[in-house]
């Protein structure tokens, strides 16, 4: 160990950084090299044909696309948004649980264990306009005389896929909310309590501020992982009917395999990642404001 | 339909060339050859693959099995196979609809198998799976081609016999034309607890639907240049068949949602009158435990499109050898196996269509003390006389996906029927210039 | 005394109101999770019967032994399925969680150069979706001829998980006052002990919520394993659900019987695991 010794971190870092670069730059490259190639699957031999930006040229200049990126970006501000209202209305309902936290925590973390391809089977089902549990209930109900086409009408669709794509990931925000909350100390809710607070501005100015930066945690967690969606949407509309539910992943990947056109597909996924990096810089920021307004160290 | 028929006589050249097999022969000896086996997965299939452990007893080679999944999945696999350079198996299950993909990376079967073997399948399945000369897939009992199922109680209720004819003029009976069958469905309907019929409404399958009424209408999918031509006069007039039926909500509100299993499920649910359908289901809708309408089902040849013609746009199930493979015969023989008669008879024993000829007489022999088994070959034997399988090129697949959002786009009232094909026309255009086609 | 009352009755009627809140929530939460279990046990006719059956009319384990029943019989390889689930997502998690630490440990005690832009590049790795991923992966796996095979997959979800573990334990050492470990150091330990024996404590509960992510992630990929898999040896649960989606048809009851094979593990770890999320809060040490 004498010699050249690198510093602690890095040596520290070293792990991350040896896996990371072999399973995700690695292939980063690849794709970002074939994106400007008219790479088909089915003819290999176009991997070494070169074609500058012209892929890049021809989803830049279709509508379709930018529909898709458009919904995408709704679809991710929408969801994300109630995923952590809801997460941390979760949280704090649990929280003040005074029996079964054990059971409690377990079941809130249910829709967790929940592969998101069965996610998108269950939804499928229960919107069925026919057979779906959602119409078979509002019937029953007398809500409704008419088979709503949950999967069919625009902004129905949009709903029932927020839908899904909430119930599959309020449990992130709300359990790391809730280590948020039990990591508190004690001491500023009593001492707010004594000065006479409200709840509400012992939540505003005490437990909220605090609880903040896990909330952005789980909110750049999110919106780093939010191509798990892909494959809710895929199961349940696959972007249909008329490319009224199409999102950017489902867009790429009937392009990449259905169509073979890996090239293209490429270029269009440099472009979702480009999304994915705005969203989480972006949160990424709020994290770091957040976290300096409770002064912790950065 | 020239590269078809130019198809079939230089698979049958490739026949004439190859004498050195001989059926007797079949299935050989390999000892120490392992295959290496892509397989197509679902409980059905699982039956046929048991015959596997008796095929390496009889040769002495051994089958090893890469992967089993869908069609679907299995396409993606084989396609980045393809990219990938690691074609390193044998045999592949195949499709007729995604066989044009993997141009040359499946040898011709013509050349392995002795002739007589090959005459023993029905010819339009052969050709369906002849491509540029080459047999690229033998064909399993896994024919598909559609026919009409129909709950009987509504053709035999009186009050509803009347009410036809005090309506229409005509007597209710199974339709016969696809204009008697859209207003039967909108006689029937009352949503949303029942529905006069309904269609798979995306993918391929709204898709190949749509091509199969645009030929029962008279009109062409693609010209004889290979150009898309289904934004003619019969192209509209088929479209709107299904454009009418959303609007008059003879079909359920979801149904650009569905695929086969949607329909399959909403037929035996009972809450479907009519329903145009693959062979695959005529066990499941006549069984108690899966359908409520057990012993109410009739079948029917496909309908008449306007032209007077009927077609049935069809698929078939096959397997196939790769180029790559080194042991050729022995995979060749493996194929050979899985579609022989005792193979096709076991499987078609469960309900598919086989595809050999005297596998066809055995099912019908076999089927005579059953009236609804008779009654569903019957219908699937004249069904499959109009059969002829989806254009043979290899954009085939993407052209569909560039289609059927524009025909969802006119079905949902999103565009008129003209203007979604013509933009469906205009891209696929665009597919096929992008592949140097035209 | 009337305001006691009165307070009294308002603190009442919170209680209630949370009680009955907590209650809906967790209806929601859980009967998409019940439909599926019911689904699991009702025969197909009685899941898509129109008029629907709201009360179940025939209960059966049929699904579950038809599974467990052997291939032809209408079974799966579930226990394959199962072994390769387990080995790959426990061994994953295991590596991605030490990794994290390390990682973890180094942002939020160190100071040193680019620490900022490391950091943040090290999450945006974790940006790339599943379904771009899973080719270009798949070509890096073909040339290593590690297609299919439990380190392959091991080593894919490791990538996969320690942004995210890195990023999580890094924010809960960061909770850990300083001092504490300054102190120990003081008293005599080396900074390994302190980080084993004052450090480690504290963060439990962040290294457990890291654990339960990773965990729960590669129990459920599907996008990357979808690609990266092909037969017994390697598919893993979720892949295995597609084994009831025949060319066009899905066996419903049947997915939602391995469904319920699939979360019952998953439910009953997390329910084991979930304690160290408090386990280490002892109270005192945080006030400090």
């Amino acid at each position: 160990m004498k010699g050249f010794k690198p510093s602690a971190p890095i040596l520290l870092l070293l792990p991350a950084f040896v896996v990371l670069a072999a399973v995700v730059l690695v292939p980063l490259l690849l794709s970002l090299y074939s994106s400007f190639t008219p790479f088909r699957l089915t003819r290999p031999e176009t991997f070494f044909v070169l074609i500058g930006f012209r892929n890049y040229v021809s989803i830049l200049s279709n509508l379709d696309f930018w529909y898709a990126f458009g919904r995408t970006v709704l679809l991710l501000t929408v969801a994300l948004n109630l995923e952590m209202l809801l997460g941390l209305g979760l949280a704090m309902l649990v929280e003040k649980a005074t029996r079964g936290q054990r059971i409690l925590r377990t079941l809130m973390m249910f829709p967790m264990m929940f592969s998101p391809i069965l996610v998108g089977f269950q939804f499928k089902f229960m919107f069925n306009d026919n057979i779906g549990l959602v119409n078979n209930a509002l019937q029953s109900l007398g809500i409704t005389q008419d088979a709503i086409p949950w999967l069919i009408e625009s902004h129905l669709a949009f709903i029932a896929i927020s839908i899904a794509e909430i119930w599959s990931s309020t449990s992130i925000f709300a359990i790391l909310i809730l280590a948020g909350l039990l990591a508190m100390p004690k001491e500023p809710i009593e001492a707010a309590r004594v000065d006479g607070c409200t709840p509400w501005q012992t939540f505003r100015y005490v437990t909220w501020p605090f609880v903040m930066p896990f909330a952005y945690i789980a909110m750049t967690i999110r919106s780093l992982d939010v191509a798990r969606a892909y494959d809710i949407v895929k199961i349940m509309t696959d972007g249909g009917p008329a490319g009224r539910t199409e999102l950017l992943w489902t867009l790429i990947g009937r392009t990449a395999y259905s169509d073979a056109r890996m090239g293209l597909a490429n270029a269009m996924a440099y472009f979702s990642i480009l999304l994915s990096i705005a969203f989480t810089v972006y949160f990424y920021n709020k994290l770091a404001a957040a976290r300096a307004q409770i002064g912790a160290e950065w | 339909m020239t590269r078809l028929v130019l198809g079939i006589s230089a698979g049958l050249a490739g026949l004439l060339l190859s004498g050195t097999a001989f059926s007797a022969d079949l299935p050989g000896k390999f000892p120490g050859v392992t295959i290496d086996a892509k397989l197509i997965g679902g409980q059905q299939y699982e039956k046929l693959y048991e015959r596997i452990p008796e095929w390496e007893k009889l040769t002495g080679a051994k089958v090893n099995i890469l992967s089993k999944k869908n069609h679907f999945d299995l396409d993606k696999e084989i396609k980045s196979d393809i990219a990938s350079n690691s074609i390193t198996w044998c045999v592949g299950s195949n499709h007729t609809s995604f066989a044009p993909q993997y141009p040359g990376i499946y040898t011709d079967l013509a050349k392995l198998l002795p002739k007589e073997e090959i005459d023993a399948f029905v010819p339009a399945n052969v050709a369906a799976g002849t491509l540029d000369g080459k047999l690229v897939m033998l064909p399993r009992a896994q024919f598909d081609v559609s026919a009409l199922y129909y709950q009987k109680s509504l053709y035999q209720d009186e009050a509803k016999k009347k009410a036809y004819k005090d309506k229409y003029g005509e007597e209710l009976a199974p339709p016969d034309t696809f204009d008697e069958m859209a207003q039967q469905a909108e006689f029937f309907a009352s949503p949303p607890d029942f529905y006069g019929t309904q269609y798979a409404g995306k993918e391929e399958a709204i898709n190949g639907r749509f091509y199969e009424m645009v030929i029962a209408d008279g009109g062409e999918y693609l010209d004889k240049d290979g150009k898309p031509a289904f934004n003619s006069e019969a192209g509209v007039k088929a479209l709107d068949w299904f454009v009418n039926l959303y609007k008059a909500k003879a079909v359920p509100a979801g149904t650009t949602n569905y695929l086969w299993d949607d329909l399959g499920q909403g037929f035996a649910s009972g809450t479907v009158a009519i329903n145009l359908d693959w062979p695959g289901w005529a066990g499941f809708f006549n069984d108690p435990k899966s359908s409520k309408i057990a012993g109410n089902v009739g079948v029917k040849v496909q309908p008449k499109g306007s032209s007077g013609k009927r077609s049935g746009w069809s698929g078939a199930h096959g397997f196939s050898v790769t180029e790559n493979c080194a042991n050729k015969e022995a995979a060749a023989s493996l194929v050979w196996w899985l579609t022989n008669e005792d193979s096709q008879k076991l499987e078609a024993a469960a309900g598919p269509l086989p595809t050999r000829t005297k596998v066809w007489e055995w099912d019908l022999e076999q089927a005579k003390s059953d009236p609804y088994k008779t009654e569903v070959l019957q219908a699937f034997q004249e069904a499959a006389k109009n059969a002829f399988p989806v254009p043979q090129t290899p954009e085939w697949i993407e052209i569909s996906n560039a289609v059927y959002p524009e025909l969802q786009a006119a079905i949902l009232g999103d565009k008129t029927s003209k203007q979604a094909l013509d933009e469906a026309a205009a891209k696929a255009t665009q597919i096929l210039q992008d592949a140097g086609k035209l | 005394m009337d305001e006691n009352a009165s307070a009294r009755l308002m603190r009442r009627a919170l209680t209630v109101a949370h009680r009955v809140g907590l209650f809906l929530a967790m209806l929601l939460i859980c009967m998409p999770g019940i439909w599926i279990v019911l689904s699991s046990l009702r025969p197909t006719v009685e899941i898509m019967a129109k008029p629907p059956v709201w009360i179940p009319q025939q209960l059966s384990f049929d699904a579950y032994v038809a599974m467990f029943s052997g291939i032809g019989k209408g079974g799966i390889p579930v226990l394959d399925y199962f072994r390769n689930s387990l080995i790959i997502s426990v061994t994953s998690t295991v590596i991605a969680v030490a990794i994290g630490m390390a990682g973890g440990y180094a942002f939020a005690r160190y100071r040193f150069r680019g620490k900022s832009g490391m950091f943040l590049g090290l999450m945006l790795t974790r940006t790339v979706p599943g379904i771009a991923m899973s080719l270009p992966l798949f070509f890096v796996y073909a040339r290593l001829g590690i297609i299919d095979t439990h380190f392959g997959m091991i080593l894919a979800y490791v990538a996969l998980n320690i942004p995210f573990t890195i990023w999580l334990i890094d924010g809960f050492f960061r909770q850990v006052p300083k001092d504490l470990a300054e102190a120990a150091q003081i008293d005599g330990c080396t900074r390994w002990q302190a980080f084993w024996q004052v450090e480690f404590p504290l963060a439990r509960p962040g290294i457990a919520s890291a654990g339960i992510f990773a965990f729960l992630t590669c129990w459920n990929e599907f996008a990357l394993a979808s690609q990266l898999t092909r037969s017994v040896n390697s598919k893993t649960l979720p892949v295995g659900l597609l084994d009831y989606t025949a060319e066009f048809t899905i066996d419903w009851r049947g997915m939602c019987a391995l469904a319920v094979v699939m979360i019952i593990p998953a439910l009953t770890l997390t329910y084991i695991v979930q304690k160290h999320l408090v386990g280490g809060l002892t109270s005192g040490a945080v006030k400090g």
